[in-house]
This record gives structure tokens, C-alpha cells and sequence, in this order.
């Protein structure tokens, strides 16, 4: 089959073109078109101006992605679209796109869940291939601008969070973080590009909740520390920068691993995953890879291509093909249900 | 005005409780105060007061979010947190559909980093600005009608 998928929900307008039969895919379109140097000069993305670009980016992309993938109407089986989570005002934007869409051509359209979408990116290596092969049950760090958080799977339609922060998303602190050194926006690849080679041990920055007992997250108290510790270095130069961004990212990775692993040990899971944007953090990675190696032989660990850790549509393909296992049937007609949830949850 | 000093979490939370037993709904609650004051901490317990079970978690990135109190015994119906962190023109707070809200009885509007859209909030009479500041490790709450 194959699906044509649109991604609105944050500041990338994405539209993929993905086709799957009998477990081997292959990549036919995967278009984004970032906003991330309009967003860039405001430390964030505004809402009004990211709906606005979605706007001007849907026609083009769409069809760019048609022409790129030589596909005609006729030809796609399905259409999917994120519904949440995300801002509300972006995700109207491909919501209305792919209902239009799917009433003109009548076709099946398939909502399907942001963080959903990130876990079950690590289906797809490669451009084409076999689907991976996961083993259930498993467990996916999730961790982006406005996520944090732990999702048990025991199939791909059976998640279950079980953790998550209770202020600030990691990537968020991220933000933050940069912003308290005067290093602008993004932050997570700003701070992982001074942080490397440089000393960590250097300032002492706490691990909030390392100890606790659940798998919930806080990163606020983590921001507040990088500001008071900053406030009192006299020496605001570039090699105190980059010290900084080593220490403060390795307590969000200390954070986010030690929960990982007991968590992967308390539910006794076959397979750990990364997902979203702050997946990308080398480090982040690296060190996770190691410590499920080191401490979790047994167990698989996984992270999506490097393009598919940032939001994307392909990764929406797919969670749509999985949504569609029991059949395309109850999603004929569905333009006239599908509507925006902007605090969807797993 | 009020002056208070918050010493701990401990001294947070009891204002909170105050503060929400104040409170009759349609009140902008205007947060002004600086990174790791407390503001998204003061905002929890005033949830939690009001009988929210869902973790209030930051809306810097959405800009706002909205709970719902469920408890019958509140008039109140809608908790929303809103961060003006990275806002410059209050003119995308109505994009998301916060005039719905404000003066509006069944709603308390909490606005975090109030002071970016000060000339905005203070056209509003149901107002109660809080600044929160740090010395010496204390916290310094300013209670401003």
C-alpha cells in the first residue's frame, strides 16, 4: 500500500510519500520544509507565524512530493495526518490539508498521534529495506522541545507512558539553558557542539529525581542551577561556555538514562528506543547505547536515522501503515471525524 | 500591597492555599519574576488546590495550556497556565483563543512572565500581580493589585 502523509504540528511542514507491502518499505518522497530560521530571531517558535508558513508551504510541498515520488492520486491507498500533540493553530493546517485530500480523492484518512509517530520512526533504517523487526515488550525514551518522557509498547498500537516530566521538557531545558549563556536557538545542538571535548566535572550541576522511585522527569530545577551557577562565574568567556553546556548536558543525560534503564529493568522489556528531536544528541546516543550494552546485554537497543529524529512525515506513514492492521474499512469517510487535539496523549 | 517572605517550598504552597481560597473565578493571575523563582511551582499548588490531577508541566513551548477542574464543590471550571516567556505581542495569545477566558467566572487565568505584556494584562480590573524575587536565597513576594 501506499500512504501519503502530512506532519503540521510544530514548526516543520512535512508531506511524505511511504510505500509498505508484506513488511518491506521503501521511501517514494520525504519532504520538510523548516521554519527554523524564521523561529530563530523570536528564541522559539510563535504559533500565528508557523501557521502561516504551513500555509504557504502545503501546496508546494504536496506537490513536490507527488511529483518526487511519481505518484498519482489514483495510485495512494491512504491518507494520514497528525492530530496532536502540538500547537493547535499548526496542526489545523495539515489536518484540514489531508480531510480536504481525503474527501476530493476519497480516500481513507488515518489521525495519527505526534509521539506515536517519533517511537515508531525506528521501524524504518534506511530507504528501503525490511521493516525492522522489534522485539515486544519495549521501551522508548521519547524526548523533544515539548516532550519527555517513557512509553512501554507491547505491540505497535499498545502504548502505555509510564513516566514523564513534571515541568519542562528536556529539550526545552535545553532552550533554556542556551538562552541563560546568550547562545540563542535552538539550544540542544548549540549546547552538544560547545559541550564537546570539554570538561563536564567542572561546575557541579544537580540530577533532579535520579533517585526517585517513579519514572517521572523534572528538568526545571536543572535550569535554575545553570542560572545561579552562571550568575556567579566571573568569567562568562568561551571556554567557561563551553564547560557549562558539558556539565549541564551531561546531567540531563545521566538523568534520562538512569530512569531508562530501571525502568527497562522493572518492566523486564526485550527492546529500549529513542524517539524525537533530542534523540539526535550525539552524546545522548552514545551513552545510552553503552549503558544498555554494559548493563542489559539481552537487551536491543535502537534509535532512529538521524533525519527521522526531528519531525518528519515518513515516521507518520508508518505509524498510520501500523494503525491499519485491522483494515482500511473504518477509516473510509473519516474527513468528516478527524479533528485537531492539541494535548493528545499516548 | 503585601509583602511576604517564602523561605522554602513549605511557605509556596501555603500562599498557594491562600491565595485559592481568594479566588471566585474570572481573576488574571499575573506572574512577574525572573527563571527558577518559582513560578511554575506556585502554579502546581494552585492547581493542586483546586483538585487538578494532571501534572501542570510547563507551557513555555505551547504558550498555553488549559486543565480542567473537575471537582463540583469549585465554581470555577478552567485552570489556564499561560508563559509569556517567549512572547513579544500579546496578539498571539488571541490566536490561541485565550479571550475565551478572560473575565470570564468560570476561569482563572494564570500568566506566567506577566511583565512582557504588562500594558496588555493591566487593561484588565480582575488583576492580581505577584513579582517574585531572590535575595539572599529568600524568596520576595510582592502582592500587587
Amino acid at each position: 500500500m501506499i500512504i501519503l502523509a502530512i506532519e503540521t504540528s510544530c514548526d516543520e511542514t512535512a508531506v511524505a510519500l511511504l510505500e509498505i507491502n508484506r513488511g518491506y518499505f521503501k521511501v517514494l518522497a520525504n519532504l520538510v520544509a523548516s521554519q527554523i530560521n524564521i523561529h530563530k530571531k523570536y528564541g522559539g517558535v510563535v504559533p500565528e507565524v508557523a501557521a502561516r508558513k504551513h500555509l504557504e508551504n502545503m501546496l508546494p510541498i504536496l506537490d513536490k512530493a507527488l511529483k518526487q515520488a511519481k505518484v498519482t492520486p489514483k495510485q495512494i491507498d491512504a491518507i494520514a495526518v497528525v492530530y496532536g500533540p502540538g500547537l493547535i493553530t499548526s496542526l489545523i493546517v495539515g489536518v484540514e490539508a489531508a480531510k480536504t485530500l481525503a474527501m476530493v480523492w476519497d480516500k481513507p484518512l488515518i489521525p495519527v498521534n505526534h509521539v506515536k509517530a517519533h517511537i515508531l520512526a525506528n521501524y524504518l533504517k534506511g530507504e528501503q529495506g525490511k521493516l525492522e523487526d522489534i522485539k515486544y515488550p519495549a521501551l522508548c525514551l521519547v524526548v523533544s522541545g515539548g516532550h519527555t518522557s517513557l512509553v512501554l509498547l507491547n505491540d505497535p498500537n499498545d502504548l502505555k507512558t509510564i513516566g514523564s516530566t513534571r515541568d519542562d521538557a528536556v529539550g526545552e531545558a535545553f532552550d533554556k539553558a542556551a538562552k541563560i549563556m546568550g547562545l540563542g536557538y535552538p539550544g540542544g545542538p548549540i549546547i552538544s557542539k560547545h559541550a564537546e571535548n570539554a570538561d563536564k566535572e567542572d561546575y557541579k550541576l544537580p540530577r533532579p529525581m535520579i533517585h526517585s522511585k517513579d519514572f517521572d522527569f523534572s528538568f526545571s530545577g536543572l535550569k535554575t542551577a545553570v542560572k545561579y551557577e552562571w550568575e556567579k562565574e566571573r568569567f562568562k568567556d568561551e571556554k567557561n561556555i563551553r564547560k557549562m553546556c558539558a556539565a549541564f548536558q551531561q546531567a540531563c543525560i545521566d538523568v534520562l538514562i538512569a530512569k531508562t534503564l530501571s525502568a527497562a529493568k522493572h518492566y523486564n522489556v526485550k527492546a529500549i528506543l529513542l524517539g524525537g528531536g533530542v534523540s539526535a544528541n550525539r552524546e545522548l546516543r552514545l551513552q545510552l547505547a553503552a549503558k544498555v550494552k554494559d548493563e542489559l546485554p539481552k537487551v536491543i537497543f535502537s534509535q532512529p536515522d538521524l533525519h527521522l529524529t526531528t519531525d518528519n512525515a515518513l515516521m507518520v506513514a508508518v505509524a498510520a501503515f501500523f494503525e491499519t492492521q485491522g483494515g482500511l474499512a473504518k477509516f473510509r469517510d473519516n474527513w468528516k471525524n478527524v479533528k485537531v487535539d492539541p494535548n493528545l496523549e499516548v | 500591597m503585601k509583602k511576604l517572605i517564602l523561605k522554602s517550598e513549605k511557605d509556596t504552597k501555603k500562599f498557594a492555599i491562600e491565595l485559592s481560597k481568594k479566588l471566585k473565578g474570572g481573576e488574571i493571575i499575573a506572574l512577574e519574576g525572573d527563571l527558577g523563582v518559582g513560578k511554575t511551582t506556585l502554579t502546581q499548588y494552585l492547581a493542586k488546590n483546586f483538585g487538578i490531577k494532571e501534572k501542570v508541566t510547563s507551557p513555555t513551548f505551547v504558550l498555553m495550556k488549559i486543565y480542567e477542574i473537575k471537582n463540583l464543590k469549585f465554581k470555577i471550571k478552567n485552570l489556564i497556565h499561560v508563559d509569556c516567556y517567549r512572547l513579544d505581542d500579546p496578539q498571539e495569545l488571541f490566536y490561541l483563543g485565550i479571550e475565551e477566558y478572560l473575565n470570564n467566572k468560570e476561569s482563572i487565568v494564570i500568566i506566567e512572565w506577566a511583565d512582557k505584556i504588562k500594558k496588555y494584562i493591566k487593561a484588565f480590573k480582575n488583576v492580581i500581580w505577584l513579582k517574585i524575587e531572590i535575595k539572599n536565597n529568600l524568596r520576595y513576594l510582592k502582592v500587587l493589585k
